[in-house]
């Protein structure tokens, strides 16, 4: 609630809706937990800065943001990876990237492994599609590509996942 | 399993939510609040005043000013005020308990109970000299922005200064 015990500031619903799926779209980048959340906060916080004013149409910009500075957190990780060689395991061993749920733990964990092995690019375009909700065109913003390539971005990817999933599938027959 | 179906078991996963303290940095930096305290049952940890001698000798007292105020406080909050990495619960329940722990300073004061002064005696670096003690009690307090809730310590304290002594 904000202050005055009215309504809850604008940022907070905005939080309280995208935080989880902002973090699981920096652990894209930025595999480590703690350093996925400073991206977020970086990046929500020069959002609300900027527009202090922003309505849920304009949320999608917030992604757009996350992945700037995830990828600038990763170059600026690389560089230091090359420095710290025998962090660097330590260090992208994140923690579940999904809700600890009993009745879905080996399926989250069997997709979270299977998103690892998919590339960079398609593995973004899906997770912004699925768990992100945003349209093709939202995405083709977000990662400043044409609807066409982010489309078939998500092709590929959900190709993939489904052959990554698929010898778990057999075990589970 | 046709497209759409695997689409809805892979929606049917949820993201895991952030640790508590996300948000609440968040709100720091967004509602530019001065950095207050965080009081964690294991630090114990609380503002301390400006030190005003350098003769300060009550360590003690400060610590069980720290304990009294730990104490204080996890009577009055719920035990999952834990930082970063805590496994989060439902979105919005820890992050309200990390806001009731948080105590910003109040206010301080200093009431000076008793002096007494030494016998001359002659010290090696300041000549003739004479020691006062000066025995006061500090009080200290806290306040929760959130809930209103006010922690006060009273800490004794007992100063001794050197004194040069001039023979005029």
């Amino acid at each position: 609630m904000s202050d005055n015990g009215t309504s809850p500031d604008p940022w907070r619903v905005c939080y309280a809706e995208l935080a989880p799926k902002l973090l699981l779209f920096a652990r894209q980048w930025v595999p480590n937990r703690a350093d996925a959340e400073d991206v977020v906060q970086t990046a929500f916080v020069r959002f609300w800065r900027k527009q202090p004013d922003a309505q849920p149409a304009h949320y999608p910009l917030l992604y757009a943001a996350v992945r700037t500075i995830a990828l600038d957190h990763l170059r600026s990780h690389d560089r230091r990876v090359r420095r710290e060689d025998a962090f660097h395991i330590e260090e992208t061993i994140g923690a579940q990237v999904f809700t600890h749920d009993p009745d879905q733990a080996e399926t989250s964990q069997m997709v979270q492994a299977a998103l690892e092995c998919i590339p960079p690019q398609q593995r973004e375009t899906l997770v912004l599609r699925i768990w992100g909700e945003l349209t093709f065109a939202q995405i083709a913003e977000t990662v400043g590509e044409s609807i066409n390539t982010v489309a078939s971005r998500y092709r590929y990817a959900m190709q993939a996942l489904r052959k990554h999933l698929k010898p778990h599938e057999y075990e589970r027959v | 399993m046709n497209e759409s179906e695997f689409e809805d078991e892979l929606r049917a996963l949820r993201p895991a939510s952030p640790s508590p303290t996300l948000e609440l940095e968040i709100a720091r930096e967004l509602t530019g609040a001065p950095r207050s305290v965080v009081v964690r049952p294991a630090a114990g940890i609380i503002v301390r005043p400006e030190k005003r001698s350098r003769f300060f000798l009550g360590g003690l007292a400060w610590a069980l000013g720290g304990a009294a105020v730990a104490a204080l406080a996890m009577l009055t909050a719920p035990p999952s005020w834990l930082g970063r990495g805590v496994s989060p619960g439902k979105s919005g329940a820890p992050v309200e308990t990390m806001e009731l722990a948080y105590f910003e300073p109040l206010e301080s004061a200093r009431e000076v109970v008793a002096t007494e002064t030494s016998e001359i005696f002659y010290d090696d670096d300041a000549g003739a000299s004479q020691v006062v003690r000066t025995s006061s009690v500090e009080r200290h307090s806290w306040t929760n922005p959130t809930t209103g809730a006010v922690v006060e310590v009273e800490v004794p304290r007992e100063d001794f200064v050197l004194v040069p002594v001039a023979y005029q």
